[in-house]
C-alpha cells in the first residue's frame, strides 16, 4: 500500500493538469471491476470548486526536465517521490470500489528517460486491465519523445490519451520548455490521430474509446486568445481531438523574469472555454468569433460579441426561427432552445412563456421577438453595456460549467 | 374550494383523478403529508380503492401509452411538497384532452411536472458518483445516503452493472429503504431497524489514503468554497468520509485568493 506521504507528493506535482474528465467513453464490464458512464461522472468538489473524477496522479515526479513553468522542474528544490505500478493499481482498485473516482488520470515527470518513463506508465495500465480486471476509466497522459510503438500499445488499453501541447506557440515553448519541441509534441499527437482514425476506419472501438485531448497553459506567455482559439480549431480539425483544455497559469515559485509572478485571472480561461463551446457544438468557426490578433471581451461572452458584432441578423423570432438560429442568440442554450421548439408548436410564445422556461432574458431580450414584440434595446454599445453589467454577477458562475466536462454535459442535457 | 387529501399507497393519486372525474369536481390541491389548508377550503379524504386507480391507469395509458404513466410514477418519487398537486394536474389536463401534453412547456403545470423530473434525475446520476462505499467485515460494500428523493432503487442498477462480482447495500438512512445486491438480484425493502456495520481491517486505512488525496488535489490559490458548495451542497456531504475529517485540509488550504470569492452565485441559471 502507498504510504500517505508519497500520495501527497504525487497528488500535489499532478493538480495543475486539468484534464481529468472521465467523459466519453462506455466500456463495459466483462467480467472484472468497473465500467465507463460515457457521460462522466463528478465523484466529489474539493476546495477550488473542481470535480474528482479521476485518480490525478504522477508516477514520479523526479523530473529530469526543466520547464521553466512546471512545479516539478528539476531544478525546483521540492520534496520528491515516486510509485510503483502495483502501488497505482492496488490504489486505483481499492478507490473505485468505494466509489471515489471513476478510473485514473495516469501522468509521470521524466525520470530519466522518456522511454524509461514511458515503459513504467505502460506497465502500469496493462497490470491494471489484465492482472487487476479493472474495466474503468484510464486516461494516459503521453510522454513527448517516447518511442511510437509504446505510445501505440497503450492506445488500445487505455480509454484516452493526451499529449499537452503546454504553450500556444513554438517561440514561447522554446523559451519556458528548453527541452521541448513543436515538433516532439505534434508528431505524437499526429500519430495518435492516424491511429485513431484507422481504428475506427476498421471499426475498432477499443483504441481510444474516449479519443484524444490535450492542454494548454494560458497567460504564462504572450499569445492571444485570437491565436489560441485558431490553434484550438486547428487541432480538432487535424487531430480530431475531444477536447482542448486551458489552464491558467499559477506561479510555481520560479524566479524568472519570463513569467508572470501573479496567477492569471480565471475569466481569461473562462471566456476561452465559452468559445471553445461554441466552436465544438454551436457550429461557429474561428474567424467568425475572433481575429488572430483580439484577445475576447472580458465584458461580455463570445456569443454576445459575436451577435453584437453581426446585430443587422437580429432580431430573429421565436416563434418561427430555425433551431440553428435559436441556437445563436445570446441567453439561448440547448435546453431552452428545444424547449421553444417542442412549446411552440401548442401555442404561440410570449416573454413570459420564456421566463418560465429560464431563458436568460436579459440578454436575449436585445435579440428577439415574441409574436412581433420587441422589448429590447437597438443600439449596440447599449445592449453590450446593459449584458455586461448583468453578467458580472453570474460570470464566474458558469465559468466552472465549462471547465468540468461533466457538469456542463449534465448542465446542459444531451448537447451532443 | 375543495382539496383531496390521499392516502400513501403509491398509485393514491390516480384515486383522486378517478374521484375528480366522476364528480367533474377539481380540488386545488392534492396532498398526502401534511398541507395548511386555507378557511375556505373543504378537506376531503379519498379512499384508497385498487379498481379505482386501476382504471385510471388503463385510461393514462391510452392517452400516452405506457411511457406516460410511467414518468408519472417517476415524478412521484419528488418529495417536493407540491408533488401531487403538480402530477394530479397534468394527469388531469392529459385525460381531459386525451393526449399526452407533456412537453407543452407554456402550461406551468408541464414545466413544473419538468421541473420535478429533471431534479429526479440529475439526483439520480451525482449520486452515481456521492455515494460512498465502506467494506465491511463480511466483505459486502455499505453505503448510506439521504437523496431529496426516493431514489435508491434507481441508482443501484448502475453499481450492479459496474461491479457485478461484488455484494452491496445501498441505505437510505432518510427513509428506511435499502436496496440490496447479492452478486446476482438486487433486491429493495423497507426496514426500520437500525443497521450496525463492522468494518473490515483496511478501511479505515483507505479512507485515509482517500482523504489525504482528496485535501492536496485541490489547487489552493484558487480556493473557491461557493463553487464547491453549489455542485457538492452540504446536505450530501455527511455522507462523504473526505467532509468527516476536516481537520487537515483547514491547514492545508490556509492561502487563498479573496477577490474570486463572493463573486459566485449559489444558484445555477441557464446555459447561453
Ligand atoms: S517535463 Fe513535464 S513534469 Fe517535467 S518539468 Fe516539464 S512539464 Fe514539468
Amino acid at each position: 500500500m502507498i504510504d500517505k506521504e508519497r500520495l501527497k507528493i504525487l497528488t500535489e506535482s499532478a493538480k495543475y493538469d486539468v484534464s481529468c474528465s472521465s467523459s466519453g467513453s462506455a466500456r463495459k464490464n466483462n467480467g472484472g471491476v468497473g465500467n465507463a458512464s460515457y457521460g462522466g461522472i463528478c465523484h466529489s468538489f474539493t476546495q477550488d470548486g473542481r470535480c474528482i473524477s479521476l485518480l490525478k496522479i504522477l508516477m514520479s515526479n523526479k523530473c529530469s526536465y526543466d520547464c521553466l513553468y512546471c512545479v516539478n522542474r528539476y531544478s525546483n528544490d521540492i520534496p520528491r517521490a515516486s510509485a510503483t505500478p502495483d502501488e497505482i493499481c492496488e490504489l486505483t482498485m481499492e478507490f473505485y470500489k468505494r466509489n471515489y473516482i471513476e478510473g485514473l488520470f495516469l501522468s509521470s515527470a521524466v525520470e530519466g528517460s522518456p522511454d524509461r518513463t514511458m515503459e513504467l506508465m505502460l506497465e502500469t495500465v496493462i497490470k491494471l486491465r489484465k492482472v487487476y480486471g479493472f474495466y474503468g476509466y484510464i486516461h494516459l497522459k503521453g510522454i513527448p519523445g517516447a518511442d511510437k510503438i509504446l505510445l501505440d500499445r497503450a492506445g488500445s488499453y487505455v480509454d484516452r490519451m493526451s499529449y499537452n501541447i503546454e504553450l500556444p506557440s513554438e517561440k514561447s515553448l522554446k523559451l519556458l520548455a528548453p527541452q521541448k519541441s513543436k515538433k516532439s509534441i505534434l508528431v505524437p499527437m499526429a500519430n495518435t490521430a492516424e491511429e485513431y482514425i484507422i481504428a475506427r476506419k476498421e471499426k475498432n472501438h477499443r483504441f481510444l474509446p474516449a479519443g484524444q485531448t490535450t492542454q494548454m497553459i494560458i497567460g504564462a506567455s504572450p499569445e492571444t486568445d485570437g491565436q489560441i482559439i485558431r490553434l484550438t480549431e486547428g487541432l480538432y480539425d487535424k487531430f480530431q481531438l475531444k477536447r482542448v483544455y486551458y489552464s491558467s497559469y499559477v506561479p510555481t515559485n520560479s524566479k524568472t523574469a519570463l513569467l508572470p509572478q501573479d496567477p492569471v485571472g480565471l475569466l481569461r480561461e473562462h471566456r476561452l472555454y465559452q468559445a471553445d463551446w461554441l466552436l465544438r457544438f454551436y457550429g461557429f468557426k474561428a474567424e467568425e468569433l475572433i481575429d488572430k490578433d483580439e484577445n475576447l471581451d472580458p465584458t461580455v461572452d463570445p456569443k454576445c460579441s459575436w451577435a453584437l458584432k453581426n446585430i443587422h441578423l437580429f432580431p430573429v423570432e421565436v416563434n418561427t426561427a430555425s433551431p440553428e438560429m435559436l441556437l445563436r442568440v445570446p441567453g439561448i442554450g440547448f435546453k431552452s432552445a428545444s424547449k421553444i421548439v417542442a412549446a411552440r408548436r401548442y401555442a404561440k410564445l410570449d416573454f413570459c412563456d420564456l421566463i418560465k422556461m429560464r431563458v436568460a432574458l436579459k440578454r436575449a431580450v436585445h435579440f428577439i421577438t415574441c409574436d412581433g414584440k420587441f422589448g429590447g434595446q437597438e443600439k449596440p454599445t447599449a445592449i453590450k453595456n446593459l449584458i455586461a453589467l448583468s453578467e458580472r454577477a453570474d460570470t464566474f458562475e458558469q465559468m466552472s460549467m465549462f471547465s468540468n466536462g461533466e457538469i456542463s454535459f449534465s448542465v446542459l442535457g444531451g448537447e451532443l | 374550494m375543495i382539496a383531496y387529501k390521499i392516502s400513501k399507497e403509491k398509485d393514491a393519486i390516480f384515486c383522486a383523478l378517478f374521484e375528480s372525474f366522476t364528480l367533474k369536481e377539481r380540488p386545488i390541491a392534492v396532498f398526502s403529508g401534511a398541507f395548511q389548508p386555507s378557511f375556505d377550503c373543504q378537506v376531503k379524504t379519498i379512499n384508497y380503492i385498487k379498481n379505482n386507480a386501476e382504471r385510471v391507469k388503463k385510461g393514462i395509458i391510452k392517452c400516452g401509452g405506457i411511457s406516460l404513466l410511467s414518468t408519472l410514477f417517476y415524478v412521484m418519487r419528488s418529495s417536493d411538497d407540491l408533488m401531487e398537486s403538480i402530477v394530479f394536474s397534468v394527469a388531469h389536463k392529459c385525460l381531459s384532452a386525451r393526449k399526452n401534453l407533456t412537453d407543452n412547456y407554456s402550461d406551468p403545470d408541464m414545466l413544473a411536472f419538468y421541473e420535478l423530473k429533471t431534479k429526479i434525475s440529475h439526483e439520480v446520476h451525482i449520486m452515481t458518483g456521492f455515494v460512498r462505499f465502506e467494506k465491511t467485515l463480511s466483505g459486502v460494500w455499505y453505503s448510506h445516503i439521504t437523496p431529496d428523493n426516493d431514489i435508491v432503487d434507481l441508482i443501484a442498477p448502475h453499481f450492479k452493472k459496474r461491479l457485478p462480482n461484488e455484494k452491496f447495500i445501498l441505505h437510505d438512512t432518510k427513509r428506511n429503504i435499502l436496496t440490496a445486491y447479492d452478486g446476482k438480484n438486487l433486491i429493495t425493502l423497507k426496514s426500520d431497524k437500525p443497521v450496525t456495520v463492522y468494518l473490515d481491517k483496511d478501511e479505515i486505512e483507505f479512507q485515509n489514503l482517500w482523504q489525504t488525496y482528496f485535501d492536496y488535489a485541490p489547487v489552493f490559490e484558487r480556493k473557491n468554497l461557493r463553487q464547491q458548495a453549489n455542485f457538492l451542497p452540504h446536505r450530501y456531504r455527511r455522507n462523504m468520509s473526505e467532509f468527516l475529517g476536516t481537520l487537515e485540509s483547514e491547514i492545508a488550504c490556509a492561502p487563498q485568493v479573496s477577490d474570486l470569492n463572493g463573486l459566485y452565485k449559489p444558484d445555477v441559471t441557464d446555459d447561453d
